[in-house]
């Protein structure tokens, strides 16, 4: 009998938890203050394999919290699926890293919350789906770390103030597409870019005439965007504006521009010469008679 | 009771998880279940901070005045990565002269003569970040940032490529970086998280692309021989390994386009499905493996279609790229009923996130 356990016992030293990923959690003091804004940073360590798929869920206590925004300047995750977002009383999230990432303390985003009440919560991940790199789309373990929190009366420490961001989106570019399988075959744009310090807060589209973007007719819009000039023949802007109010704007020319015959403009002006030239041509010709 | 303790024991064994090791080869050993310690990390100087996926194990190296002890099991030259000469740093080095940097080097001294006009010193800045490394012969190098390609260069005949990028904001960065060889094939990507910093110029130098892999059947007899090929840098040893029972390990050496041959018998493998992989060596370094080459032994043979028309998966609107149009058609069916069968990588009735991690080991920006 003793034997027996003996070998349980060697069995259980030698099972050792073996785990590809976990979600960690970063917040500058686990004591906060009442009624205060604090970031909490959400990071992914692996360990000896490249993940390149992150999705999940985080959980965290409505009653005591707020979730005021999510930011995701800096990210390693290059393409969102589901941008950090609150549905239903929890963040979700899923975005890929082409080519995989490997490392401790990679960070995916940050979430900025409002205490609301006195005491103790947790922010938790949940429903975490992260995938290897190996072309096979195989699952990799993961190990849970959650954040304990004490929301307190008084607590000296600062509050979470944006960083100072002054500078432009990354450049960028816009691609035109078709496929068969969106969209019924419609052309769409599509664009994405970063901004490595408060991150992008939203995009515009304009298709115009101009070669210059008008002032007032940007449309908010996401990648990928149905055009609506499907005859390709408009400029087409698209503005990146950061969570400070940078802007950068890339713009393409038309696929199959206009023809000189086919634009309204040049018609215009000739139907204005001919008639200036028939006026002056009166005018020489009653000049003529009057001597 | 004894049904009781066997049952425990045996409910105990299912817990257990076989961890396979792959065998590691160099030119000159090949090392059996290695024991991998964790590796990675990152590394940080006040100029740049380096978060590392290079090398299989941790190496180092110490030194002193009579000796050096170079340890870790498979000790080869890395990826470096190490600030650029800048003007202002204190030292005149790199490209910098009187002209261009008279803060390090001193101020020019007076030329003599006079007369003549014009001209003037063209001060060219150098790249934020130089890549520089070896892939294929007259080759195409990709360099993508986040996943978007950033800029696009041409090997030399002795395969080495040199590529810089500028107009990078401060913050990480994903760099990758792949190559496809003279038939089209393309390699791995090397893939790099790097941290700029404004003022700082980093040079990332000692990338080895891995070898270009394709085989000529798909299925072969077994008996026949199956040819592997691909290309990789000229004149150096490339080290093939095929998955079998016992796996084989093969070497054959480039010639000087870099194309490599292997006639394998296949005779020396069983019935079943085997994977074939191949890395390049020269005396300083070794490469990563190639991309996996797929291939069934069994009582017949059959061509291998991708040796003709290459594809890579996740190209949905066949461009030859997987890159951010194919993702947003994948994201458009993320969930959706009913995609079509080329959406669905993985064939399960639905787009979700296995589709999306199998396009992103295929991404090519």
């Amino acid at each position: 009998m003793k034997f027996f356990f003996f070998i349980i016992l060697c069995l259980f030293l030698l099972i050792t938890p073996v785990f590809a990923a976990e979600i960690v959690f970063g917040v500058q003091n686990q004591k906060i203050g009442l009624d205060k804004l604090f970031e909490v940073g959400v990071f992914i360590n692996t360990e000896n394999e490249p993940v390149n798929t992150i999705a999940g869920k985080i959980n965290f206590s409505s009653e005591l919290l707020e979730l005021k925004e999510a930011r995701e300047g800096n990210s390693i995750v290059n393409f969102w699926i589901e941008k950090p977002k609150l549905k239903e009383g929890e963040v979700v999230f899923s975005g890929i890293t082409p080519g995989g990432y490997i490392g401790q303390n990679g960070y995916l985003f940050s979430l900025i919350f409002k205490t609301k009440k006195i005491g103790e919560t947790i922010i938790t991940s949940a429903e975490e789906q992260i995938f290897l790199n190996d072309g096979q789309g195989s699952k990799a373990s993961i190990k849970q770390a959650p954040l304990f929190l004490q929301i307190e009366e008084n607590v000296p420490d600062g509050e979470f103030s944006p960083p100072s961001d002054s500078e432009k989106p990354e450049p960028f570019e816009l691609t035109v597409a078709q496929d068969s399988e969106i969209f019924g075959g419609k052309y769409f744009l599509v664009f994405a870019t970063q901004d490595k310090k408060s991150g992008i807060d939203h995009y515009e589209v304009q298709e115009s005439d101009n070669k210059q973007p008008d002032v007032g007719e940007w449309i908010v819009a996401e990648s990928p965007y149905v055009l609506r000039d499907q005859r390709l023949r408009s400029y087409i802007y698209v503005k990146a504006i950061d969570r400070a109010g940078n802007e950068r704007i890339s713009e393409l020319e038309p696929a199959k521009p206009l023809v000189w015959y086919e634009k309204y403009l040049i018609w215009y002006i000739i139907i204005l010469g001919i008639v200036i030239g028939y006026i002056l041509w009166r005018i020489k010709r009653r000049k003529l008679f009057s001597i | 009771m004894k049904f009781f303790q066997v049952f425990i024991l045996i409910f105990l064994f299912c817990f257990f998880s076989l961890v396979r090791a792959d065998d590691y080869a160099s030119p000159n050993f090949i090392l059996r279940d290695p024991v991998i310690t964790i590796e990675g990390g990152s590394s940080a100087s006040p100029n740049f901070q380096y978060i590392s996926s290079s090398g299989q194990t941790i190496t180092g190296e110490s030194t002193s005045t009579s000796f050096i002890h170079r340890a870790g099991f498979l000790y080869f030259p890395s990826i470096e990565v190490t600030p650029m000469p800048t003007c202002g740093d204190g030292s005149c080095n790199g490209t910098e002269t009187c002209s261009t940097c008279p803060t390090d080097c001193g101020a020019c001294p007076p030329v003599g003569g006079g007369g003549g006009g014009g001209g003037g010193v063209v001060i060219i800045s150098p790249p934020q970040i130089l890549f520089k490394g070896l892939a294929y012969p007259a080759s195409k190098v990709t360099i993508l940032k986040d996943g978007q390609v950033a800029a696009v260069t041409l090997t030399g005949l002795d395969a080495k490529f040199e590529v810089g990028l500028s107009g990078l904001s401060r913050g990480d960065y994903n760099f990758a970086i792949w190559a496809a060889d003279s038939t089209g094939r393309r390699s791995t990507p090397r893939t790099f998280y790097l941290t700029i910093i404004s003022g700082v110029n980093l040079v990332v130098s000692g990338i080895f692309l891995p070898p270009t892999i394709s085989l000529d059947k798909a299925e072969v007899k077994r008996g026949d021989l199956l040819n592997i090929f691909g290309q990789t840098v000229p004149s150096v040893e490339v080290s093939v390994t095929i998955s079998s029972e016992e796996p084989l390990f093969k070497k054959v050496s480039a010639n000087e386009n870099g194309a490599w041959f292997y006639k394998l018998d296949t005779s020396e493998t069983e019935y079943g499905e085997h994977t074939a992989k191949a890395r390049s060596a020269t005396k300083q370094d070794i490469s990563d493996f190639s991309q996996l080459a797929h291939f069934i032994v069994s009582a017949s043979s059959r061509e291998n279609p991708l040796q003709k028309v290459w594809t890579l998966k996740g190209d949905f609107n066949n461009d030859n790229k997987v890159n951010l149009i194919d993702f947003s058609i994948a994201a458009y069916w993320y969930k959706r009923p009913s995609p079509s069968q080329k959406i669905d990588l993985d064939g399960n009735g639905i787009v979700d996130l296995v589709d999306f991690s199998i396009m992103a080991y295929y991404w090519t920006g």
